[in-house]
C-alpha cells in the first residue's frame, strides 16, 4: 500500500485532458481516433486508481476497466472501418472539410 | 304513425324533394326545372286537400316525434303536429305557393336564372312547412330561419342589381336582430324549463311553477323575433325594400306566407303568451302603432308594390293586435284571408308591372291601357275591396272578427284606432285604383313607346291570370266561413266550438259606414282626373314630409349604422387585423420560422464545434450541480 492516490489522479487527469484537447484541436480523424483512446486509458487509470484506494476492497473498478477496454477495441475496429468508408468516399479524412451535415 | 301524420309527412317532403331533384339533375334545363317544383307543389297542395277533407271539422291535435338529441337535462326534438290550426296553414300555404309557381312561369319567362328561381321558391315552402307542422319551438326556430334564408335568397334574386342586393341583406339583417332575440328566449326556456314542446309551453303559466316573470322576460324575448319577421315597429324597415324581388315572391313570401309566421307562432303558443298579461299588452300596442304608422306612410307612396307592402305591414300589425288583445280566432281568421287577398294584389301588382315595365301607379296611368286588362284590373278591385274591407269580401268578415275580439276584450280604444286603419286603408287602396282607372289623354301615345303602345290591348298570359282568377274567388267567397251561412264553420273547425256566433251588427254597420267613408274620400280626390297627384296627406307640408321619409326610421338606423355600428366595427377590424392576426397569428409563426433559422445555423457540421461545445455545456452542468 504504497503511495498515495493523488499521482494516480494526476496522470489520469493528464491524459485525459490532453485527449479532448487532441480531439478538439486536431482536424485528422485517425488522430482524432487515437485521442478518444487516451481519453479511454486515462479513464481506466482513473478508475483502477480509485478502486485500489477504496476503503471496502471491492472489485467494481478494474471489472470496469476491463469493460473499458473491450470496449474500446470494440469501438476503434467500427470508427476505423468508418474512417475508412468515409476515405474511400471523399478521398479525404479532414473533419473540417466533411460538413456535408451542414444544416 | 297515424294517416294524418304520414300525409303531413310528404306535404312537407315533396317540395324538398324538388329542391334537391333541381341541385342535382335538372339545374341546366329551366323548363324542367320549373316543371318539377310546380309538379312537387302540386302534390302537396293535393294532399293537403285530402288531409284537410279528413279532418272537416277539426281533429284533437296528433304529434309525431322523430328523436334528435336526448340527455339527462332535456330532449330535443323533430317532429309533426297535425291539428286544426296547422292543417290550416298548410292549406294557405300550399295554395298560395302552388298559384304563385304558375304564375311564375308566365312573370318570369326566358329568366336566365330560372332554375335558381324554382329552386328557392321550393325550399322556401318547404321550410315554411317544416315551420308550420313543428311541435317544438326548436323546430319552430330550424324552420323560421330557413324561411329567413330562403326570403333573403329570393329579394337578392337580381343580385346584379345593387338595390336588389342591398335590399336583401337589409333584409337579412334587420330580421336576424330580431332572431336574435327568439334565440335568447329559446334558450332560457331550454335552460329552465328543459322542454320546448308548444303543448308544455302552452301549459307554463297553469301549473309548471315557473315564475311569471320569467314568462313576460322570455315571451318578450320570443316577440322580439316576430317583430323582425312580421315586420312590427320599428323592425319593419325591411319589408318595403324587399320588393326589390321578383313580384310573384313578394306575393308568396313578403305578403301572404313567411310574414305571417310570427302571427302564426303567436297563435301556436297562445297559451304561453296569454300566460304573461305585460308581454299581451305589449304585443297589442307594438301591432296597433305599426298598423298605424305603416297605414299612414301607404298614403303618399307611388310604387304599387310599396303601397302593398306598407299596407301588408298595416295588416299584419292588425293581426299582432288582435292576438295581443286574446282574439285567437280572429287573428288567426284575419291571417287566412289576408293571405289570400294580398297574395292576389300582388300578383295583380305584378301583372301590371310585367306588362308595363314600371313600377309607378302615374306612369302606368300615363301610358294607358289598364283597363283594357280586364281580368287584371278586375281581380285588383276584389283584391282591394277585400282589402278595404267591403262586404261581403274575405277582409270585410276578417276585420270585423278583429273589431268583435277588440270590443269583447274591452280594448276600445284599439277598436276606434282600427276602424280609423281601416278609413285610410280604403282611402289609399281606392287612391291606387282611381289613380290607375283615369282616363286616357287623347294623346298620350304621340311620345314614346309608341310600339310598346299598340300592343296594350292584350292582358297578361293565360298562367298568369287563372291565378288571379282563383285568388279572386277565394277573396270573395273565404270570408263566409265564418258566417251563420256557414253555420259558423270557422269557429266548428278551428276551435271545435259548437253553438253558432250571431252576426256583430253594430260592429259591421261601423265599419261599412268607414269603408264608404274612404272610398268616398277617395273618389273625390282622385276619380275621373287625369294626373292629379296630391290627395289630402300631400297637402299638408309636414305631414308630407314625414310621411314620404317614413316617419325618419330608416334615417335613424343610417345613423345608428353609420355613427355607432360602423366605427366599432372599425375598431375589432383593426383589432382582429393587428392584434390577432399580425401579432397573434403570424408572430407566432414568425417566431417558429426565426428560432429555427438560428438553430439551423448552429448545424454548422463541423465536428469539433459540436464537441467542444458539448464539453463546455457539460463543464457548465457539472459546475452547477456542484453548486447545488
Amino acid at each position: 500500500m504504497a503511495g498515495s492516490l493523488f499521482p494516480y489522479l494526476l496522470l489520469s487527469l493528464i491524459l485525459i485532458s490532453l485527449g479532448l484537447i487532441g480531439i478538439l484541436v486536431r482536424r485528422n480523424l485517425i488522430i482524432m481516433l487515437i485521442c478518444i483512446e487516451l481519453v479511454l486509458n486515462g479513464v481506466s487509470i482513473n478508475l483502477l486508481a480509485l478502486n485500489k484506494f477504496s476503503v471496502n476492497g471491492s472489485a467494481m473498478g478494474q471489472i470496469l476497466a476491463i469493460f473499458i477496454v473491450a470496449l474500446a477495441a470494440a469501438e476503434t475496429t467500427i470508427a476505423l472501418g468508418l474512417i475508412f468508408l468515409i476515405f474511400r468516399h471523399y478521398k479525404e479524412i479532414d473533419a473540417e472539410k466533411l460538413t456535408e451535415l451542414k444544416g | 304513425m297515424s294517416e294524418n301524420i304520414k300525409l303531413a309527412t310528404w306535404i312537407v317532403l315533396c317540395p324538398f324533394i324538388s329542391l334537391l331533384l333541381i341541385g342535382a339533375i335538372t339545374r341546366s334545363y329551366k323548363k324542367l326545372s320549373a316543371l318539377v317544383a310546380i309538379l312537387a307543389i302540386s302534390i302537396s297542395t293535393i294532399l293537403a286537400t285530402i288531409l284537410y277533407f279528413k279532418n272537416l271539422y277539426g281533429l284533437t291535435p296528433q304529434v309525431h316525434y322523430f328523436e334528435w338529441l336526448i340527455t339527462d337535462y332535456f330532449s330535443l326534438k323533430f317532429g309533426i303536429l297535425v291539428d286544426s290550426l296547422s292543417i290550416g296553414m298548410i292549406m294557405v300555404v300550399c295554395i298560395v305557393s302552388l298559384l304563385v309557381h304558375i304564375y311564375s312561369w308566365g312573370y318570369m319567362e326566358g329568366e336566365a336564372g330560372l332554375s335558381r328561381y324554382y329552386a328557392w321558391l321550393s325550399l322556401f315552402s318547404w321550410a315554411m312547412l317544416v315551420f308550420v307542422v313543428s311541435p317544438t319551438l326548436l323546430q319552430a326556430f330550424f324552420g323560421w330561419e330557413l324561411v329567413g334564408a330562403a326570403s333573403f335568397l329570393l329579394i337578392g334574386f337580381w343580385y346584379y342589381k345593387p338595390e336588389a342586393a342591398q335590399a336583401a341583406r337589409k333584409a337579412f339583417v334587420m330580421t336576424r336582430f330580431g332572431d336574435f332575440g327568439f334565440f335568447v328566449g329559446l334558450l332560457i326556456l331550454l335552460v329552465v324549463v328543459g322542454n320546448v314542446d308548444f303543448h308544455v309551453l302552452n301549459k307554463l303559466g297553469t301549473n309548471m311553477g315557473v315564475s311569471p316573470k320569467l314568462i313576460t322576460m322570455t315571451a318578450l324575448f320570443i316577440f322580439m323575433g316576430i317583430m323582425g319577421k312580421s315586420a312590427q315597429f320599428p323592425l319593419h324597415a325591411w319589408l318595403p325594400d324587399a320588393m326589390e324581388g321578383p313580384t310573384p315572391v313578394s306575393a308568396l313570401i313578403h305578403a301572404a306566407t313567411m310574414v305571417a309566421a310570427g302571427i302564426y307562432l303567436i297563435a301556436r303558443a297562445f297559451g304561453f303568451f296569454s300566460a304573461s298579461p305585460f308581454a299581451m299588452e305589449f304585443i297589442a300596442a307594438v301591432g296597433i302603432l305599426t298598423s298605424f304608422v305603416a297605414a299612414t306612410i301607404a298614403l303618399v307612396q307611388n310604387d304599387v308594390k310599396k303601397i302593398m307592402a306598407y299596407s301588408t305591414i298595416s295588416q299584419l300589425g292588425l293581426m299582432v293586435a288582435a292576438l295581443g288583445a286574446g282574439g285567437y280566432k280572429a287573428g288567426v281568421f284575419h291571417l287566412f284571408s289576408h293571405a289570400f287577398f294580398k297574395a292576389l294584389l300582388f300578383l295583380c301588382a305584378g301583372s301590371l308591372i310585367h306588362h308595363f315595365h314600371t313600377n309607378d301607379m302615374w306612369e302606368m296611368a300615363e301610358k294607358g291601357g289598364v283597363r283594357k286588362m280586364k281580368i287584371t284590373i278586375t281581380t285588383l278591385i276584389i283584391g282591394s275591396l277585400a282589402l278595404a274591407g267591403c262586404p261581403p269580401f274575405a277582409g270585410f268578415f276578417s276585420k270585423d272578427a278583429i273589431l268583435v275580439a277588440f270590443e269583447m276584450n274591452g280594448k276600445h280604444t284599439f277598436m276606434y284606432i282600427t276602424l280609423l286603419i281601416s278609413f285610410l286603408t280604403t282611402y289609399y287602396s281606392f287612391r291606387m285604383i282611381f289613380v290607375l282607372l283615369s282616363p286616357e289623354k287623347e294623346h298620350s301615345h304621340s311620345h314614346g313607346h309608341e310600339g310598346d303602345h299598340h300592343g296594350h290591348g292584350h292582358d297578361s298570359p293565360a298562367n298568369m291570370t287563372i291565378p288571379l282568377i282563383i285568388l279572386a274567388v277565394f277573396s270573395v267567397l273565404f270570408g263566409f266561413v265564418d258566417t251563420p251561412l256557414m253555420n259558423g264553420y270557422f269557429d266548428k273547425f278551428l276551435l271545435n266550438k259548437h253553438e253558432v256566433e250571431h252576426l256583430h251588427w253594430s260592429v259591421m254597420i261601423k265599419s261599412f259606414v268607414v269603408f264608404l267613408a274612404g272610398i268616398s274620400f277617395a273618389y273625390v280626390q282622385f276619380a275621373g282626373k287625369t294626373g292629379y297627384r296630391e290627395g289630402f296627406a300631400e297637402k299638408i307640408g309636414w305631414l308630407k314630409a314625414l310621411l314620404v321619409n317614413k316617419y325618419y326610421v330608416d334615417d335613424f338606423y343610417f345613423i345608428l349604422v353609420r355613427g355607432l355600428v360602423y366605427p366599432f366595427a372599425s375598431i375589432l377590424n383593426w383589432i382582429d387585423r393587428k392584434v390577432i392576426n399580425d401579432t397573434g397569428v403570424n408572430g407566432s409563426g414568425n417566431i417558429v420560422i426565426f428560432s429555427g433559422r438560428f438553430i439551423s445555423s448552429l448545424m454548422n457540421g463541423l465536428l469539433q464545434r459540436y464537441l467542444g461545445t458539448s464539453l463546455v455545456i457539460l463543464f457548465i452542468l457539472v459546475f452547477l450541480w456542484q453548486l447545488i
